[in-house]
């Protein structure tokens, strides 16, 4: 889109942010008591729905108890400022406003740890599936209900009440409803707008890639996990100060599964879609609650089911694009990101020294056995082909070297610093260290475009800024090459779900690159290209040995192809090292020809 | 089988990534599209087999009109379709794949042993997970999968695509036989010339979703022209 009508479409969307934020502060002044207190309600459920739209739905952690962390800092309040008779009544009342604030502190530290336990528990596991967190949260929330029934200390069947904070009217709790919930959508807004943001989605997208780009993406879903339930837990608390009311229902299932459906309705991965969809509902369900008490609750579910199967997205994308069809045209993202070749880095030191050193590795999927003894030197700043039959264990190998949690047989080491062993490291932790694999089919993150996943490449594992927003991509001009010959340059702002298969598969070798790895894996890099677009990469990837000092181990059937590239060819059949030397003595040996090259007799 | 197709244009949202397509692959002819990445070869085919809602044109099967047919009717008529990706059942054993290519048309034993003689290495894996075999041999058992089921057009999308050099030999004799012998009519989605040169009847050149050229390779220069037009246009 131009730079002026990217301009206008801000413009407006400031205007209208700027229309509901004037409307919002001088509600209290139009509307009744009972409106003003409803309105506080929404704004604090808001804030809810948004710090689960953070977790579900950009990070992609489906937390079906994140009403637990809510009720925590509603309870964290209650605990602190009431004493509970021995019949579980409040008998008294007391605190002032640093008891309340104190209070909140702690209830979202608290809800913070739970949630890292539970997170900690779910994602550790390396079974587990994108529903195991689901599931274990959803029985958090179930268990969460039923033991604060049978304890004293929260007032059980009856909960805590009473105990708001009365030097502030209603009108000041609306005031704080209203900046708790510009809280949280400013902390929403910054986060998701960051490079952290991209990994976040990242995450969500596709986990394995984002791992084998060296995130620590077990430690990350936690901290996300742990972070959304402190945000649920500020906005519990102000609800408990607010309200003077904390009982089971707050922890339950039932009110865990009101917030998702706050934010599916409204659109997760939107922030905005989940606050509008936790104000309207909570709208309407108080005016429709009186007037149909016990149809209501089918018509929310109706409405779910509904948008679930038309709009899966929610609704405010579809609103979206509709207003700025009306309106703007186009779509309303920021600028466009751009790439900035780094200064090309002079060869590296210790050309010649063993890069990797592979002694007799072997390697079963259950009984059926990949790798039968595989001993193999990479030496550093060499490109050395791997070549052999479909099915003789390239991939497997290639798998093995970059990742020394697969139980196998023999030794794999490295001549990299503080990596010397293998044995035990996981995919990032090598990744982290300079080793990285591109898959044989691409492997990407589906909703962040081009450029964003180059971006995320270059951190290679580092934490990106919870704050800022790159625009300018410092890559390395290699990288830059392989855009412009892919023609992935004049697609930057395109997502890669939407690239044709050629171009995904460039972009995950340009991914792959830009990470700058010591050691680079690459499976069939050149596959679905054309002869001559597969000769520029060549030269590309030869440039970066010879010159920049990249070492390149590469699986690759195109023997032509290997004789301009490679500076050594090992041949790999059933499981074992059939030959290992230049490509001369590799296309002249009469094993190769044989059993390669499927020729009988010396020509 | 003949296959006529006219007027096709497709594309995703708001593009239009193939437009207007003519094409004609007679029986027993082998057709041949060309091109550089993104210039919509696999859309093309997807829109061609129902996999993708078509924005115009028609779709004859032998002379039949079969546009508004879905894809698995045209699967029942004949065509039998191996794509670029994710065509397998990770999750089912080698067995329980080729199986499943017996099902969609009238192959029979033996279909299942020519398939299996093509390709020992799969004969040997039968109750493996086809997700755990290699990526070449994927690809094996695509094309094992599609030919079990005796089609009389096959539609390739880059079956070559990392399988080692004596075994594309092997398709392609195989796919040559197929011709002589049941008249097999075969459509090729690919990205390099070399790849089909052996095979292919008639070579279409394709750029930005439309036909630029069409050549019979066994003309002469039509081998230097599709070159050409590959890399420079």
């Amino acid at each position: 889109m131009t730079g002026r009508r990217a301009d206008r479409h801000l413009l407006a969307r400031s205007t209208l942010l700027a229309a509901a934020g004037v409307a919002a502060v001088l509600a209290p002044l139009l509307g009744d008591r009972y409106t003003v207190y409803l309105l506080t309600q929404a704004f604090i459920y808001a804030a809810l729905a948004v710090s689960l739209d953070l977790v579900w739905g950009y990070a992609g952690i489906l937390d079906l108890g994140h009403a637990v962390w809510f009720g925590a800092g509603a309870l964290a309040v209650g605990v602190m400022t009431t004493t509970v008779g021995r019949d579980g009544m409040v008998v008294a009342v007391h605190g002032g406003a640093g008891t309340y604030l104190v209070a909140i502190l702690l209830g979202m530290a608290a809800a913070a740890v739970a949630a890292a336990v539970v997170g900690a528990y779910c994602f550790s596991w390396r079974g587990s599936t994108r529903f195991y967190v689901a599931i274990v949260t959803l029985a958090v929330s179930v268990v969460g209900e039923a033991l604060y029934l049978e304890q004293r200390w929260t007032g059980g069947d009856n909960g805590l009440f009473g105990f708001q904070l009365r030097q502030l009217d209603r009108v000041a709790w609306y005031y704080v409803g209203l900046a708790l919930l510009g809280l949280a959508l400013g902390i929403g807004i910054l986060l998701t707008r960051s490079d952290f943001g991209l990994l976040m989605r990242a995450i969500r997208d596709n986990e394995v890639r984002a791992r084998h780009l060296g995130f620590r993406v077990d430690h990350l879903k936690v901290a996300i996990l742990a972070g959304g339930a402190a945000l649920a837990a500020l906005a519990g608390g102000v609800y408990g100060a607010a309200v003077g009311l904390v009982s089971s229902p707050l922890f339950g299932f039932l009110f865990s599964t009101q917030i998702v459906v706050w934010v599916a309705i409204g659109g997760r991965g939107t922030l905005l879609g989940p606050v509008l969809g936790a104000i309207a509902l909570e709208f309407a369900s108080s005016s429709l609650d009186r007037s149909f008490p016990d149809q209501w609750q089918l018509l929310v579910g109706l409405a779910f089911i509904a948008v679930v199967v038309f709009v899966p997205d929610g609704l405010l994308p579809p609103l979206g694009r509709l207003l700025e069809r009306l309106t703007l045209g186009g779509e309303g993202r920021g600028p466009a990101r751009s790439l900035l070749p780094l200064p090309v880095r002079g060869r590296a030191d210790g050309e010649g020294e063993v890069m990797a050193a592979l002694a007799d590795v072997t390697f079963a999927y259950g009984s059926l056995q990949v790798l039968r003894g595989v001993s193999l030197e990479v030496r550093r700043s060499e490109l050395l082909c791997l070549i052999g039959p479909n099915g003789a264990g390239k991939s497997t190998l290639m798998a093995l070297i970059g990742d020394g949690t697969m139980r196998h047989g023999g030794s794999i080491r490295f001549g990299l610093h503080g990596v010397d062993t293998h044995r035990g490291r996981t995919v990032d932790r090598l990744a982290r260290s300079g080793v990285i694999r591109k898959f044989q089919t691409p492997s990407l993150f589906e909703s962040l475009t081009v450029a964003e996943t180059l971006l995320l490449a270059r951190h290679r594992g580092r934490l990106p800024s919870l704050w800022r927003r790159t625009r300018r991509i410092e890559v390395p001009g290699a990288v830059v090459e392989l855009c412009h010959l892919s023609g992935l340059d004049r697609h930057l702002d395109v997502p890669a779900a939407a690239l044709p298969h050629g171009l995904q598969q460039a972009l995950e070798l340009a991914a792959t690159v830009a990470a700058w790895p010591d050691l680079l894996l690459l499976d069939e890099p050149t596959a679905g290209l054309t002869v001559q677009e597969r000769r520029v990469v060549g030269e590309v990837l030869r440039r970066l040995s010879r010159e920049q000092g990249r070492t390149i181990l590469l699986i690759e059937h195109d023997l032509d192809f290997v004789d301009e590239l490679a500076d050594r060819v090992v041949v790999l059949q059933d499981g074992g090292v059939l030959a290992d030397g230049s490509t001369d003595e590799i296309k002249r040996s009469e094993r190769v020809r044989w059993s390669y090259l499927g020729v009988s007799t010396p020509s | 089988m003949r296959l006529e197709v006219s007027g096709l244009s497709a594309g995703y949202g708001a593009s239009l990534v193939v437009a207007e397509l003519d094409l004609r692959v007679g029986p027993g002819e082998v057709v041949a599209v060309i091109g550089r990445n993104g210039m919509g070869k696999t859309t093309f085919l997807r829109a061609l087999l129902g996999l993708l809602p078509r924005r115009a044109g028609r779709v004859a099967v032998d002379g039949r009109d079969v546009t508004a047919e879905p894809t698995h009717r045209l699967v029942r008529r004949g065509i039998a379709y191996a794509p670029q990706e994710a065509g397998i059942f990770g999750g089912l054993t080698v067995e329980e794949n080729l199986r499943g290519g017996l099902l969609a048309g009238p192959g029979g034993p033996s279909a299942w042993r020519e398939a299996l003689d093509l390709f020992p290495q799969l004969a040997g894996r039968l109750r493996q997970r086809a997700g755990t075999l290699s990526g070449g041999e994927q690809r094996m058992l695509l094309l094992a999968r599609a030919l079990m089921s005796r089609p009389r057009l096959l539609v390739l999308d880059e079956v070559c695509d990392g399988l080692h050099p004596p075994m594309v030999a092997r398709v392609v004799e195989v796919l040559r036989e197929q011709r002589e012998r049941r008249g097999l009519s075969v459509l090729i989605v690919e990205p390099n010339l070399r790849a089909v040169l052996d095979l292919a009847d008639r070579v279409l050149l394709m750029k930005r979703g439309r036909f630029l050229l069409e050549r019979s390779p066994s003309t002469p220069g039509a081998r230097e022209d599709l070159e050409h037009e590959l890399v420079f246009s």
